[in-house]
């Protein structure tokens, strides 16, 4: 019997993907090419900016909305997504769910709602995501993330709800049928560089410039200042360093006015320190849309560097930043700030400079050290090269792949999980009552009472 | 009593577990708590509280610190009169009843896992029994966690997955993350230290000479702690009947087979199955000997002291990862190199700082080759001792405890409020008394 797998895309997929379209485009090809015998389809939201040609792809391909969802599901045998919507949850009976938290969510959203709105609004909104998180847990019957401290902080939640049995453990006492490491791999286009975007071809850039490459969005928990600063006192001595802010935008919030969507006043902040140091323009560049994949390609490959600065936190302890891998795509050597796994890498393997946090000497120093020594680079470039060999998609998604040639490896038991989600779901809803009466259903009254007055955004 | 900073504190430290001579790692935990903090803290006042039964280690009168002891009724009374708490087990009540004061909980396990260890060794046969043990202890962790105002672990990974625990029960403060992303003000990892006595043998001879098969000459390895459900003894036995084959010269010893306190923990079926094996190969009572009792803390120096190499094989799951083996900071006290088998924190400061071998899970040929390395290659075998001697500054009690101490110097906490925790707390502890009350009709 063909095993029928349904990848469940809650973004856009197509010319213009972020992570999560990246990462769902990418199972569905992996599953495709490495189980033959199976049916794969890559589901996208309707209201999704998606341009994916289904013509173009050799798996399935559909779009859905609200109705047609369940039916979706109901075709398929394996559902993999990052979150089930409540009402794909009743066929968990049935259907085997992989939970696919290649970002620990809880901790980004944690940070994500930092400031707007007031702390009874904003734990009113955390609420209900955190029990929906124990509830998508509970249906799950793999769970897949980044990197072992993700691992850790999931196992964590599930042996904390009750959901690591004995009946789990005396099967698996590694946990790995149930929780598994698959991070994201890097694309599978060869670096090959095509007509200049930047190089003697955008105002501002010279053909012999050093191009240090910000290749990702600009959202709170970056440390935009310090790099800022570094790159001012860099730029004194080293005139032809450039700093490239590739896209600011995100594109799910395409549709929303500039520096109006997620990160927006983050990159408003970056913009007003760059011209305060004299750097806007003439050291420091931005790109105020999101690049398209070939866009970001031709960026990467024609930049000297990539860096990343952000602050000691739980996101980055946890984080598996994508944009790394687009670095290791390039074989970039990068300058990143210390405290999540890939930093470990960097300095393990040699693959750059890795400095504290918010340390502006050490950035300084190691922005300079990769200005001036291009032996140094050079060795960098070797060992990313390496590197780069064990993040292809078809190594990092071979846990899943694994699962859906054999699902019945699955050791939950649904019957014993059966009472606990009703009682999640019960605890869920009350929450998710309170938010809507409380903050929802006044925004609404606001608007209707105070019309064009400016409401905090809702996340 | 209002906290304002820096005034100085009435610290109690609580130790549930057997004191005295006699103790196992809870109890030497509490005993260096106690003494690194009167000592960091000299204005504070610390009162180290023991079970009924246990004795106080040292003259009460000269101690920095007062000890005293305790009967679950008498607890109410010392928190009362204390104004930080550590423990690893508090009763449900005593937030409720004690607001004010603030609650360090020392949790330096993941407990889950060792229960579903320790279950799988004594409830195997009645699986419904065990699963709802299972679950009660879960809901005790449950109930325990939302006391904390600061929680200790051992390491890093433990912070990890205690951090995915109180962020599943709501137990994170989303401002209090604002103010402190890392959590480093509410959750930090505390690991064991190692003792600062003099490398001096006391003189009285309990393996070489003591035991009939250990001569003067002979190599000594040494097997540390009670052979548990998740310990790998079969491999290193396996190993040795290799090594025997070639040099007659080579001797074993398991030291400390029973828990004191906890009644047959450590003689299970993993203890069974070792003694048989050793038999089996023939090396029992001539190359590999067993201590049952479990041996006093003053004198596992002289043990250690008399032995070559440490030795110590498990199995690569989740309760190696998350571990941090108490066993091995003794054994990194007498500077004896160490082979151990790979996935847990101390295996990787093993092998970077190159403290010892680290082997394969149950990789026999690995662990006889390392054996061999160890007593053949003087060289390798000096150099892994004075790695352990550098290594062992950074790994003592006060560095440890200096997250305790700042602590203490500072409530300055992250936790939740505690208002809205009474409401988690209550919840929990209506569960885990439902749970306790069912228990009782389960056989």
């Amino acid at each position: 019997m063909t095993t029928r797998v349904l990848v469940l895309c809650r973004a856009a997929v197509g010319s213009k993907m972020a992570s999560p379209g990246i990462r769902s485009y990418n199972i569905a090809r992996v599953l495709h090419q490495a189980l033959p015998g199976a049916q794969v389809t890559l589901a996208s939201p309707a209201t999704s900016p998606s341009d994916l040609d289904a013509a173009s792809v050799p798996f399935g391909y559909e779009r859905y909305d609200g109705r047609s969802l369940a039916g979706l599901v109901a075709r398929h045998d394996i559902v993999v997504s990052a979150r089930f919507p409540l009402k794909v949850l009743p066929y968990a009976r049935t259907r085997r769910f992989v939970l696919d938290l290649y970002t620990p969510f809880i901790t980004e959203w944690i940070e994500m709602t930092k400031g707007d709105p007031g702390p009874a609004h904003r734990r009113a909104w955390l609420e209900p995501q955190r029990k929906d998180l124990l509830i998508q847990l509970g249906v799950a019957d793999l769970v897949l993330c980044a990197n072992v401290r993700q691992r850790d902080l999931i196992a964590g939640m599930m042996g904390t709800v009750g959901y690591i049995t004995p009946h789990v453990y005396d099967y698996n006492p590694t946990l790995d049928r149930l929780i598994r490491v698959a991070p994201l791999g890097i694309r599978d286009t060869a670096p090959v560089p095509g007509a200049p975007l930047l190089r003697g071809v955008r105002e501002g850039f010279g053909p012999d410039d050093f191009i240090m490459i910000w290749n990702g969005t600009i959202v709170e928990w970056y440390d935009l200042d310090v790099l800022l600063r570094a790159v001012a006192r860099v730029a004194e001595r080293h005139p032809h360093v450039r700093l490239f802010f590739m896209g600011t935008e995100h594109p799910d919030s395409a549709g929303s006015k500039p520096l109006q969507g997620l990160g927006g006043g983050a990159t408003r902040k970056a913009l007003r320190l760059a011209s305060e140091l004299g750097i806007l323009d003439r050291n420091v560049f931005f790109n105020f849309t999101w690049a398209t994949s070939e866009e970001t390609q031709q960026y990467l490959l024609e930049s000297d560097i990539g860096v990343c600065t952000y602050f000691d936190s739980l996101e980055t302890r946890y984080s598996f930043r994508v944009r790394y891998l687009d670095l290791l795509w390039a074989k970039l050597p990068m300058v990143i700030t210390r405290g999540d796994v890939v930093a470990e890498m960097v300095e393990q393997r040699e693959l750059g400079i890795a400095v504290p946090e918010g340390d502006l000497d050490a950035l300084t120093a190691a922005l300079e050290r990769l200005v001036a020594d291009p032996a140094f680079r050079e060795r960098c470039r070797a060992n990313l090269a390496a590197v780069r060999e064990e993040f292809t998609w078809e190594r990092t998604l071979q846990p899943l792949v694994d699962f859906c040639a054999d699902p019945s490896q699955s050791l939950v038991r649904r019957r014993e999980r059966v009472l606990p989600l009703t009682m999640r779901a019960f605890d869920w809803a009350l929450s998710r009552a309170h938010y809507a009466l409380r903050f929802e259903t006044r925004k609404k009254l606001g608007e209707l009472m105070h019309p064009g007055r400016e409401w905090p955004t809702d996340w | 009593m209002a906290d304002n900073g820096s005034a100085p504190q009435r610290i109690l430290i609580i130790c549930g577990n057997t004191f005295g001579p006699r103790m196992s790692s809870p109890g030497i935990r509490a005993r260096h708590m106690a003494e690194v903090l009167s000592a960091a803290l000299p204005e504070s006042r610390v009162t180290l509280a023991i079970p009924h039964g246990s004795e106080p280690i040292g003259d009460p009168a000269t101690l920095p610190y007062r000890v005293t002891h305790f009967s679950p009724m008498k607890v109410p009374r010392l928190i009362f009169e204390h104004d930080i708490v550590i423990a690893n087990e508090y009763p449900a009540v005593a937030m409720a009843a004690f607001p004010w004061k603030k609650f360090i909980l020392d949790y330096y396990t993941i407990y889950l896992l060792e229960w579903l260890e320790n279950s799988r060794d004594t409830l195997l046969t009645r699986p419904r029994k065990r699963q709802f043990y299972m679950a009660t202890q879960q809901r005790l962790v449950r109930l325990q966690l939302p006391f904390a105002d600061f929680l200790l672990t051992a390491n890093d990974r433990q912070k990890d997955y205690y951090t995915g625990a109180m962020i599943a029960l709501g137990l994170v403060d989303p401002r209090a993350y604002d103010r402190d992303p890392g959590l480093h003000d509410l959750i930090e990892p505390v690991p064991h230290g190692v003792r600062d006595d003099p490398l001096v043998h006391s003189g009285k001879r309990r393996l070489r000479g003591a035991y009939a098969g250990i001569g003067e000459h002979d190599h000594v390895i040494i097997w540390n702690g009670g052979i548990l459900q998740w310990y790998d003894p079969l491999t290193l036995l396996r190993a040795l009947a290799k090594v025997v084959e070639r040099r007659d010269d080579v001797k074993l010893v398991f030291v400390g087979g029973a828990y004191p306190g906890l009644g047959t923990m450590g003689l299970g079926k993993r203890f069974q199955e070792t003694i048989e094996l050793a038999k089996e190969l023939d090396l029992y009572n001539r190359h590999v000997f067993f201590d049952l009792s479990w041996v006093p803390y003053e004198q596992i120096k002289d043990y250690m002291l008399e032995a070559d190499i440490a030795a110590c094989t498990y199995f690569d799951n989740l309760e190696t990862h998350f571990s941090f083996r108490t066993r091995f900071v003794d054994v990194f006290w007498a500077e004896l190199p160490l082979i151990c088998t790979h996935g847990d924190v101390l295996a990787d400061v093993v092998r970077e700082r190159g403290l010892g071998v680290v082997v394969p899970e149950g990789d026999v040929d690995a662990v006889a080759e390392a054996i061999e390395r160890l007593i053949a290659d003087r060289d390798f075998y000096e150099q892994c001792r004075r790695n352990i001697r550098e290594n062992n500054k950074r790994m003592s009690w006060e560095r440890s405890f200096e997250p305790v101490v700042r602590f203490c110097r500072e409530p300055r906490s992250t936790a939740l409020a505690k208002w809205r925790r009474v409401g988690i707390l209550a919840g929990a502890a209506v569960e885990w008394m439902a749970s306790r009350g069912i228990g009782v009709w389960i056989r």
